[in-house]
C-alpha cells in the first residue's frame, strides 16, 4: 500500500493543504517542513488517518476538535485505489467518497493486519528510535536473535523486556531466598498453620479444665458451710458477753421498786394543781377588800347632786340656736351706723349724674337709664372697624395709582424698540457652513496631494514598460491571472527539469557509450575476441564444406565449380579440414577466453542499450522542444489581447505585481479628484445661501460671510429677547392693576356698610342722629357711673331693714324662756337676760351627766365583789378534791403522798430503758432464757472461745479468697478455651495461600513469558539470520562509506551467536566498540533489510521517517539516502526533515525517483 | 407455629481466597461462621420458634479445635433458655470430626442414630422428625430408604444429609431420588449438604436450605434457613431467612468500551458499587472479573498490580471496611487482530505462531512445566494437589497461563510510548 495523496483537510494549522505522493512508484518522497510543527503534525495526520485520532490531540488548535479532518488516496499493491477521510470522533471516524462510513476493515486489509503500535514501531523511524535502536545493539552485545528481533520490530530493545520480566519474576520468587514475595508469603503461612495448630484446644484439655473447676468448687462450697457454723456461735457468745451487766442492773432495779412498797401513783401534775389553788385562793380575798371600799365612796358622791329637771330638759337645738341668734344681735349692734353712713353717700352721687347728663328720673328707678352690655360691645366694635376700613380704603386707592404709572412707563419702552426681520433663512446657511469649517483647508490639502500622486503614478508608469497606453487604461488591461502566471511557470519549470533530467541522461549515455568504446577498443587491442557470430560464421562454412563433400563422396556429384567458390586456394578437402579446424580453433577460445567473451558481450550489450537509451533520450529531447515551443506560444498568446509582449513567467509575475500596484494608484487618485470635485460644488453652496440671506450684493470669502452671519443672528436674537421680555411686563401689570382697582371697591363698600350700622346704634342710645363715635364714647361712660351707685344705694337700704327684724324676733323668745324657767333674769336687758339663761341651763346639763356616770361605776363595783367571791369558792374545792385523792386529811398529808408518787414514777423509768437494751442482746428469747445463760456461762471461758473462733475465721476467710482466685482462674481458662483463636490463625493461613495462589500465578506468567520469548528470538534468528544478515552486510559498508567491510556472525563465550563487524582493513571488532554513530549505521542497515524482508511477503506499508539522519555527517548521509531510494523501490517512503540542506544533499544524491514536497501552512506544497 | 431449618454450619471454617491487603476489613470478615450461627439462634428467638433442625455439617472434617465445639454447645445452651428444642442428624464432614466425638451439648440438643432411623415426636406440637446420621465420612447407600412410614396425625418431617441426585461441586453422599422423598408419604424434607438454597419439590416441600455463610467466591449471593410455618398441623408457608454475615460476589466488567485504564476502574467501581446495594450492609467479598477486547488492554497489561490495586482503592474509599475486593481478574484482550499478526511474517506474527505451536505441544508443555518446577515443590499441599492445586505441571493449565503470556506480552512488544 502507499499514499497516493494526503490531504490535511483541517488539521493542526493546515487547511485544505495537499500533498502529492503520485509521483514515483513507489518512489523517494522528502517533505520538507520549515519548522518542527508542522512537520510532526504531518506525521501525527498519517497515523491519525490510518488508526483514528487519538482522544487527546493537540492538533485542535486552529479547528475544533469535531472538525478535524485528515483525507487521503491510497493505492494497494494490487493497483486498487482507495479515497478517504478520516474524522475525529469516537464511532464511524472513517469516511469514503460523499462522506458515507467505511468500514474499517476495508482499510485493515490494506495494511495487512498492521496494528498502530506496530505501524509506528516498524515502518516509523527518528533519530531517537535509531539512536535507541543503536544503543539496544550495545546492550545486547551483539546478541543476533535479539539484534534481528528488535531491528524487524523496531522495538525499545527486546533485552529490556526480558530484562524486566526476569526482574519480576526474581522478585515474586526465587527457590533459597527468603525476601521475594512468594517466599514471604510461604513463610507466613507456614508460621499462620503451626499457630493455628497451636492454638487448638484439644477435646481432653478442656474436660481437665472442667473437672479440675468443679473440684476447686465443691472446697469452696466446704470452706463456705464451716465459716457460717462458726459465725453463729460467735454471734452467740458475743451476745452473752454484752447481755451480763444488764442483766445484773436490772435485777438491782426490780429490788428497789419492791422496797418503795404499794405507794399510790398520783396524777403527775398533782402538785402543781396543789400549788395554782392555793395562790388563787389568796388572791381572791385580797381583791374584795378593795372593791368593797370603792363601792362605798361612790355612793356617797352620787347622794351629793341636786339638778334642776326641765332646765336640763329643755330642747338642745334650740338653746345652740338662741345662742348662735344672741351672737349675731351682738355683732348688728355694731354695725348698724355703718351702714346709715354708706347709703347716704351713694344717693348723693346719683343725684349728682342725673344732673351732669340733664336727665331728671325718679331716683329709685335711675338704674333703667344704664344701656344693656350687648349695646355697649357694639358700640366698642363699630368704633374699632371704622378707623380700620377707612385706613384699608387709603392704601388700596394709593396702589392703584402706583400700577397705573409703572403701566405707562412700559408702554412707552415697548414702542421704542425697533423691528426685526425673520432670521430663519439665515440661522441655517450659518449652521451649515459652520458644520464644515475646515472647507478651505481641506480643499487645499487635496489638491496638493492629487499634484503630487500625479506626479508619482507618471513616473511610475514610466517605468513599468512593456505597454504603450494612455495611464488611465491601466488598471482595465485585460490581464492573464496571478494563478495562470503560476501554472505556466510550473509548467516551464517542469520542461526545464524534464530537459535537465533527460540531458543528464544524456551526459550519462554518452559517457557510458564512451567507456564502453574504450573497453571494447581495450579488449580489441589485447587480441581480436572470438564472438558467438565467429563460431555461427566458422560452423556454417564448415557446414557449406560439408556439404559439398557429401555430394561429392556419397553422390560422385562434380562440384568443382562450387568447390572453388568455397575455396579458391586448396582443394576441397583442405578446404573443409581447414573449415572444420576453424570452427573447433573458435569454439576452443569461446571455451578458453569465457571471460574476454562474455566481457565483450555485456559490453557489447550496454554499447547498444546506451545507443538505444540515447536515441529514446534524443528524441524525448526533441519532443520536449516541441512542446516548449507550443508553451511558449501560449504564453505569449495569454498576454496578446493586453498588447503586451511577455517576459519570463517569474518577470511577468513580478510586472503584473507593478501593474497591479500602479492600477491601484490610478484608481486611488481618481477617487481623490473625485473628492476634491465634491469639495469645491459644497463651498460654493455654501456661499450662495449666506450670501442670499445677508445681502446679495456682498461680495467675501465664505469664512467672512459666516461670522459675519453669526454676529447678524446674534444680534437679531438679543433684541427679540428684548421684546418679548417688555410683553410679558406689560401682561403681568394690566393684570395687577385691574386686581388693584377691585379691591378700592370693595374697601369702599365696607365703609359705607359700617355707616348704616352706626346710625342705628347712636338711636338706640337715645342720642342725636349725627353723634361721633367719641361722643357716644362720654355719654356711654356717665351713665356707667350712674349704673354703680344707683346699685350700692338699694343695697344699704335692704341691709338697715334686715338687722332691725331680727332684733324684734330674738327679745320675743329671749322674754318668754326668762319667765318659765329663771325669772329672776326678766328684769336684765336683752343681752345680759340672754347670757344668764344660757349660763343656767348649761351647768344644768352637766349635772345631769355626773350622776349617770356615778351610778354606771357602782354597778360595775358590785359586779366584780360577787365574781370574786366565786373564784374563792372554785379554789376551796380544788384542795379538797387533791386532798381526797390522795387520801390526805390535810395540805401536809397531800405534799407528802405528792413526793412518793414521784420516786416511784422514775424507778418505772428505769426499767423500760433497761428492758429496751436488753431486748437488742435477748434476740427474741425470753429475759429469764437469757439470765439463765448467762448465769451458766462463765465469763472468762467464753472470752477464750471467741478469741479461738475469731482466729479459725480470719484462717477460713483466708482459704476462701485463695479457692476464689483459683476459680476465676479457671473460669477464665475455660473461657478461653473457647475462644476463636485458632479459627482466626486458620483465616490468616487462609489469606496467606490466597496470596501464594496470586503471586504463584504471576510468577509463573513471568517466567513462562520470559522462556518463551527467549526461545523466539532463537528461532527468529535461526529463520532470519541469514537473509537479513547478508543485506544489511551489503547495506552497512555503504553506509559507513566504507570504513567498514562487512558483518559477520561469530560466536560468543556462551556459545550465542553474535553479530561482530568487519573494518576496512580486515579487523572484525565487537559492537561496544563501535563509535554512537556507526552503531546508528549498523541499526539503519538492519532495519532497512528487515523492511525490505518484510515487504518481501507481506503487503509492504510506507516507511515514515522522520529526520532520522541529523545525527549523519553530509557524506553518510548522502550514503543513506541513496540507500533510501534504493528501498524506495521496494516501499514508499516518506522522509520528513525541517533542515533544507537535507534536502539539497538528497538531490544531490538520488538520481531518479526523488520528489520533494515543501511543507508550509500557508502557501502549497511544491 | 415455626420451625426453623438449617444445615452445613462449617463452624470456624475460614474464607478463602482473601488475600490480605493494605485498608482490607480482616477484623470485619473474622469469626463470620460463628456470627451467622449467632444470627441462626437470635431468628429462633425473635420468631418464637420451638424446634430447629440441623441437617448436618456443623463442623468441618478435619477441624479439631475443641472451642469451636464450645461455642456450638454455649449457643444451643441460649436456645435451652429460650425453650428450643434442636434435632440434629450427623453429616459427612460431622461422622469424621473429632470435635463432634467428645462433644457434651445441652439437653434440649437431640443428635438421631447413625445405627438406624430414629424418629421424635413432639406431641405438644403435634410434629414427628425423622433421621439418621452418617456413622462414617462417606455412606453411599440410599439412607431415605430406611425411614418409617409417616406416623399419621403428625406433621411429618424427615431430617436427611444427602448430595439427592448429585450436585455440582458436591461429592455424593447417601444419594437418593426426589421421588423416592416424594413417595415417602412425609409433609417436609429437610436436606443438607447442597450449599446452594434449593427446593427441589413443594408437595410435599424437598428442601436444601443451603449453607448459613457463604465461605468462597463460588458461594455467592443471600445465605441462610429456611423457616416453616404451621399452622393447625399444616405447612402454610416456606421461605429464605438471610443470616449471613459475609456476603459474596463475583462481578463481571466489560471492558470493551473503556478507553483507559483509568475508565475501567471506573466500571469496577460502579459494579461493586451495585453488588454492595445487594449485600445489604452486610461486609462484601467480591471477585471482580474484567474481561472484553478493550483500548485499556495495553495499560492494564502493562502494569496489572497497579490496577488492581487501584480497583481495591476504588473499593476502599467506596465503602471502607464494608468490602474486600477477593481478587480482580483481568482478563481483558488487545484491540489488535491476532489472526491477521499471526499470518504477517514479521517478529510478532513469527512469535505468536510460535506460541500456538507451543500450545499445541504436549512435550513442549512439559519442558515449560520444568520451569515452574522449584515453585511447586515450595507450594504447601493444599496448592499442590487436591481441588483447590495450582496444577502447574498441567497442560491444560499451562495453555491458558501461555494465553494469558500472550495477551501480556504483546502490548508490551507493540506499545512505545508517544513522544
Amino acid at each position: 500500500m502507499r499514499f497516493v495523496s494526503l490531504e490535511l483537510a483541517a488539521f493542526g494549522p493546515f487547511t485544505g493543504r495537499v500533498i502529492d505522493f503520485s509521483g514515483g512508484e513507489p518512489g523517494l518522497h522528502v517533505v520538507y517542513g520549515r519548522n518542527e510543527a508542522g512537520k510532526s503534525t504531518a506525521l501525527r495526520a498519517i497515523t491519525g488517518l490510518l488508526y483514528g485520532i487519538p482522544e487527546k490531540t493537540r492538533d485542535a488548535h486552529l479547528h475544533r476538535m469535531p472538525d478535524l479532518r485528515i483525507g487521503a488516496r491510497i493505492r494497494a499493491a494490487d493497483g486498487h485505489e482507495l479515497e478517504l477521510v478520516r474524522r475525529k470522533g469516537r464511532k464511524n471516524t472513517l469516511l469514503g467518497p460523499g462522506d458515507k462510513p467505511l468500514d474499517e476493515g476495508v482499510l485493515g486489509r490494506l495494511l495487512g493486519g498492521v496494528g498502530e503500535a506496530l505501524f509506528k514501531n516498524m515502518f516509523g523511524l527518528d533519530h531517537v528510535t535509531l539512536r535507541e535502536g543503536g544503543n539496544a545493539l550495545l546492550a545486547g552485545k551483539g546478541d543476533v536473535g535479539e539484534t534481528l528481533f528488535d531491528a524487524s520490530l523496531g522495538g525499545r530493545g527486546i533485552r529490556e523486556l526480558l530484562e524486566a520480566l526476569q526482574r519480576e519474576a526474581d522478585e515474586l520468587f526465587r527457590p533459597r531466598a527468603s525476601t521475594p514475595a512468594l517466599n514471604a508469603a510461604l513463610k507466613a503461612f507456614d508460621e499462620a498453620r503451626k499457630r493455628r495448630s497451636h492454638e487448638s484446644l484439644r477435646p481432653e484439655a478442656w474436660h481437665d479444665q472442667k473437672r479440675a473447676l468443679d473440684e476447686a468448687h465443691a472446697e469452696r462450697d466446704r470452706l463456705a458451710a464451716r465459716r457460717t457454723e462458726l459465725s453463729s456461735e460467735e454471734r452467740r457468745l458475743t451476745r452473752i458477753q454484752r447481755a451480763r451487766q444488764l442483766v445484773a442492773r436490772r435485777q438491782a432495779l426490780s429490788e428497789e421498786k419492791r422496797n418503795l412498797g404499794g405507794a399510790p401513783l398520783l396524777a403527775a401534775d398533782s402538785r402543781k394543781r396543789r400549788e395554782a389553788a392555793q395562790s388563787a385562793l389568796a388572791d381572791a380575798k385580797r381583791e374584795l377588800g378593795r372593791r368593797r371600799r370603792e363601792l362605798e365612796a361612790l355612793e356617797q358622791r352620787r347622794g351629793g347632786l341636786d339638778v334642776p329637771e326641765a332646765l336640763a330638759a329643755l330642747d338642745e337645738q334650740r338653746m345652740d340656736l338662741l345662742r348662735d341668734r344672741l351672737a349675731a344681735e351682738r355683732k348688728a349692734a355694731r354695725d348698724l351706723p355703718k351702714r346709715r353712713g354708706e347709703l347716704d353717700v351713694h344717693e348723693a352721687a346719683v343725684v349728682s349724674v342725673l344732673r351732669r347728663l340733664g336727665r331728671s328720673h325718679p331716683l329709685e328707678r335711675a338704674v333703667e337709664l344704664v344701656p344693656g352690655v350687648a349695646l355697649q360691645a357694639k358700640v366698642r366694635v363699630l368704633e374699632l372697624q371704622h378707623q380700620s376700613f377707612a385706613d384699608q380704603l387709603r392704601t388700596a386707592e394709593e396702589q392703584k395709582r402706583e400700577l397705573e404709572d409703572k403701566r405707562a412707563t412700559t408702554e412707552r419702552g415697548l414702542a421704542a424698540l425697533p423691528a426685526v426681520p425673520d432670521s430663519g433663512t439665515l440661522e441655517r446657511a450659518a449652521a451649515a457652513a459652520q458644520r464644515e469649517p475646515d472647507l478651505d483647508a481641506r480643499l487645499d490639502s487635496c489638491e496638493s496631494e492629487i499634484e503630487k500622486a500625479e506626479r508619482e503614478a507618471e513616473q511610475r508608469f514610466a517605468a513599468l514598460g512593456l505597454w504603450s497606453g494612455a495611464l488611465a487604461a491601466l488598471p482595465a488591461l485585460p490581464l492573464p491571472s496571478q494563478k495562470s502566471i503560476d501554472r505556466f511557470e510550473d509548467r516551464f519549470a517542469e520542461v526545464e527539469q524534464g530537459r535537465r533530467a533527460l540531458v543528464e541522461q544524456r551526459e550519462q549515455l554518452r559517457r557510458t557509450l564512451d567507456r564502453c568504446g574504450e573497453q571494447l577498443d581495450q579488449l580489441q587491442r589485447a587480441g581480436a575476441v572470438p564472438t558467438e557470430e565467429d563460431l555461427a560464421a566458422a560452423r556454417a562454412r564448415r557446414d557449406e564444406g560439408w556439404q559439398l563433400v557429401r555430394r561429392a563422396w556419397k553422390q560422385g556429384e562434380d562440384v568443382s565449380a562450387e568447390a572453388t567458390r568455397f575455396d579458391g586456394e586448396q582443394p576441397l578437402d583442405s578446404a573443409f579440414e581447414h573449415a572444420q579446424m576453424q570452427a573447433d580453433h573458435i569454439v576452443d577460445r569461446l571455451r578458453r577466453e569465457a571471460g574476454r567473451v562474455e566481457q565483450l558481450a555485456s559490453l557489447g550489450a550496454e554499447q547498444a542499450r546506451a545507443v538505444q537509451g540515447l536515441e529514446r533520450v534524443e528524441a524525448e529531447l526533441g519532443a520536449l522542444d516541441t512542446s516548449a515551443q507550443a508553451l511558449a506560444d501560449e504564453w505569449a498568446g495569454a498576454w496578446r489581447t493586453s498588447g503586451v509582449d511577455p517576459l519570463s513567467p517569474r518577470e511577468m509575475r513580478g510586472w503584473l505585481a507593478r501593474q497591479g500596484e500602479l492600477s491601484a494608484q490610478v484608481q486611488q487618485l481618481a477617487r481623490h479628484k473625485r473628492d476634491r470635485d465634491e469639495l469645491v460644488g459644497r463651498r460654493r453652496l455654501h456661499t450662495e445661501a449666506l450670501r442670499a440671506a445677508l445681502d446679495a450684493s456682498l461680495d467675501a470669502s465664505l469664512a467672512a460671510l459666516a461670522e459675519r452671519a453669526a454676529v447678524e443672528v446674534q444680534r437679531r436674537a438679543s433684541i427679540q429677547s428684548k421684546r418679548q421680555q417688555l410683553d410679558s411686563t406689560l401682561g403681568d401689570l394690566s393684570a395687577e392693576l385691574e386686581r388693584a382697582a377691585r379691591r378700592v371697591e370693595e374697601r369702599r363698600s365696607q365703609l359705607e356698610a359700617w355707616q348704616v350700622e352706626w346710625a342705628q346704634v347712636v338711636g338706640e342710645l337715645q342720642l342725636e342722629a349725627g353723634a361721633s363715635p367719641a361722643e357716644v364714647r362720654a355719654v356711654l361712660a356717665e351713665l356707667v357711673e350712674l349704673s354703680s351707685h344707683a346699685e350700692k344705694m338699694v343695697e344699704a337700704g335692704r341691709r338697715i331693714a334686715s338687722m332691725e327684724r331680727d332684733t324684734r324676733e330674738l327679745s320675743a323668745e329671749v322674754g318668754e324662756l326668762v319667765q318659765a324657767h329663771v325669772p329672776s333674769l326678766a328684769s336684765l336687758p336683752l343681752l345680759e337676760a340672754a347670757a344668764g339663761l344660757l349660763a343656767r341651763y348649761d351647768k344644768a346639763r352637766r349635772d345631769l351627766d355626773n350622776r349617770a356616770t356615778l351610778e354606771r361605776d357602782i354597778d360595775s363595783r358590785r359586779n366584780e365583789c360577787k365574781e370574786l367571791e366565786r373564784e374563792a369558792e372554785h379554789a376551796e374545792q380544788e384542795l379538797a378534791g387533791l386532798q381526797a385523792a390522795a387520801g390526805a386529811v390535810d395540805l401536809a398529808g397531800l405534799e407528802a403522798a405528792e413526793q412518793r408518787s414521784e420516786q416511784a414514777r422514775e424507778l418505772e423509768h428505769k426499767l423500760r430503758e433497761l428492758d429496751e437494751q436488753l431486748l437488742d442482746v435477748r434476740g427474741g428469747e425470753p429475759f429469764e432464757v437469757l439470765a439463765r445463760a448467762v448465769s451458766e456461762c462463765d465469763e472468762a471461758a467464753a472470752g477464750g472461745r471467741l478469741s479461738d473462733i475469731k482466729h479459725e475465721l480470719a484462717e477460713i476467710e483466708e482459704a476462701l479468697r485463695g479457692v476464689d482466685q483459683d476459680i476465676g482462674g479457671r473460669e477464665r481458662g475455660l473461657e478461653q478455651l473457647g475462644g476463636s483463636g485458632a479459627a482466626d490463625a486458620a483465616a490468616d493461613a487462609e489469606q496467606q495461600l490466597a496470596r501464594i495462589e496470586e503471586l504463584s500465578e504471576r510468577y509463573a506468567r513471568a517466567r513462562l513469558a520470559s522462556r518463551v520469548l527467549r526461545r523466539e528470538l532463537e528461532r527468529y534468528r535461526e529463520h532470519n539470520e541469514g537473509p537479513v544478515i547478508s543485506r544489511a552486510q551489503e547495506l552497512f559498508p555503504r553506509l559507513t562509506v566504507g570504513r567498514y567491510r562487512g558483518l559477520q556472525v561469530d560466536f560468543g563465550k556462551d556459545d550465542e551467536a553474535v553479530l561482530r563487524c568487519v573494518r576496512a582493513d580486515g579487523a572484525s571488532v565487537d559492537i561496544e566498540a563501535l563509535s554512537d554513530g556507526t552503531r546508528d549505521q549498523l541499526y539503519l542497515a538492519l532495519r532497512v533489510a528487515s523492511l525490505e524482508r518484510f515487504a518481501l511477503h507481506n503487503e509492504p506499508l510506507p516507511v515514515v521517517l522522520d529526520d532520522v539522519l541529523i545525527h549523519f555527517d553530509p557524506e553518510r548521509s548522502r550514503a543513506a539516502l541513496a540507500v533510501l531510494a534504493e528501498l524506495s523501490r521496494t516501499t514508499q517512503v516518506l522522509f520528513f526533515t525541517h533542515h533544507q540542506h537535507l534536502v539539497d544533499l538528497a538531490r544531490g544524491a538520488v538520481d531518479a525517483g526523488l520528489f520533494c514536497h515543501e511543507l508550509e501552512s500557508s502557501g502549497r506544497a511544491a | 407455629m415455626k420451625i426453623v431449618h438449617a444445615a452445613d454450619l462449617h463452624l470456624d471454617s475460614p474464607l478463602r481466597g482473601l488475600e490480605r491487603y493494605e485498608g482490607a476489613p480482616v477484623e470485619e470478615i473474622r469469626g463470620a461462621t460463628r456470627r451467622a450461627l449467632e444470627n441462626l439462634v437470635e431468628l429462633c428467638v425473635e420468631e418464637n420458634a420451638p424446634l430447629l433442625l440441623i441437617a448436618g455439617d456443623l463442623f468441618d472434617g478435619e477441624w479439631d479445635d475443641y472451642s469451636t465445639g464450645l461455642f456450638f454447645a454455649a449457643q444451643m445452651a441460649r436456645l435451652a433458655e429460650a425453650g428450643v428444642q434442636v434435632v440434629w442428624v450427623r453429616g459427612n464432614h460431622d461422622a469424621a470430626s473429632r470435635v463432634v466425638r467428645r462433644l457434651r451439648l445441652p439437653d434440649n440438643v437431640r443428635e438421631l442414630s447413625d445405627k438406624r432411623p430414629e424418629s421424635v415426636g413432639f406431641d405438644d406440637l403435634g410434629v414427628v422428625v425423622h433421621g439418621q446420621s452418617f456413622a462414617r465420612g462417606a455412606v453411599e447407600q440410599d439412607l431415605s430408604k430406611g425411614y418409617p412410614p409417616p406416623r399419621a396425625g403428625s406433621v411429618n418431617i424427615g431430617l436427611l444429609h444427602t448430595s439427592a441426585t448429585g450436585r455440582e461441586g458436591h461429592d455424593v453422599y447417601a444419594p437418593c431420588s426426589v421421588e423416592d422423598l416424594v413417595g415417602k408419604g412425609y409433609d417436609y424434607w429437610a436436606l443438607g449438604h447442597v450449599h446452594q438454597r434449593e427446593v427441589l419439590a413443594r408437595e410435599p416441600w424437598v428442601v436444601f436450605p443451603g449453607n448459613l455463610q457463604g465461605r468462597h467466591a463460588r458461594e455467592t449471593g443471600p445465605k441462610g434457613a429456611t423457616l416453616i410455618e404451621l399452622e393447625s398441623e399444616r405447612i402454610v408457608s416456606v421461605e429464605q431467612r438471610v443470616l449471613d454475615v459475609v456476603r459474596w460476589a463475583v462481578s463481571r466488567v466489560d471492558a470493551s468500551e473503556a478507553s483507559s485504564a483509568d475508565e475501567v476502574v471506573d466500571l469496577a467501581r460502579a459494579a461493586i458499587e451495585r453488588e454492595l446495594a445487594l449485600a445489604e450492609g452486610r461486609t462484601l467479598a467480591v471477585r471482580v472479573e474484567v474481561d472484553g477486547m478493550t483500548k485499556a488492554h495495553a495499560e492494564l497489561a502493562a502494569e496489572p498490580e497497579r490496577w488492581v490495586h487501584n480497583v481495591r482503592q476504588a473499593a476502599l474509599e467506596l465503602a471502607g471496611d464494608d468490602v474486600w475486593v477477593e481478587k480482580v481478574r483481568l482478563r481483558t484482550r488487545d484491540e489488535v487482530d491476532l489472526v491477521a499478526l499471526a499470518e504477517s511474517d514479521d517478529a510478532v506474527g513469527q512469535l505468536l505462531k510460535s506460541l500456538g505451536e507451543l500450545r499445541a505441544s504436549d512435550a513442549e508443555l512439559g519442558l515449560l512445566a520444568g520451569e515452574l518446577s522449584e515453585l511447586r515443590k515450595k507450594l504447601p499441599r493444599e496448592l499442590r494437589e487436591g481441588s483447590r492445586s495450582l496444577r502447574l505441571d498441567d497442560a491444560g493449565r499451562l495453555r491458558e497461563v501461555l494465553t494469558d503470556v500472550e495477551q501480556q506480552l504483546l502490548p508490551r512488544l507493540l506499545s512505545r510510548e508517544e513522544r
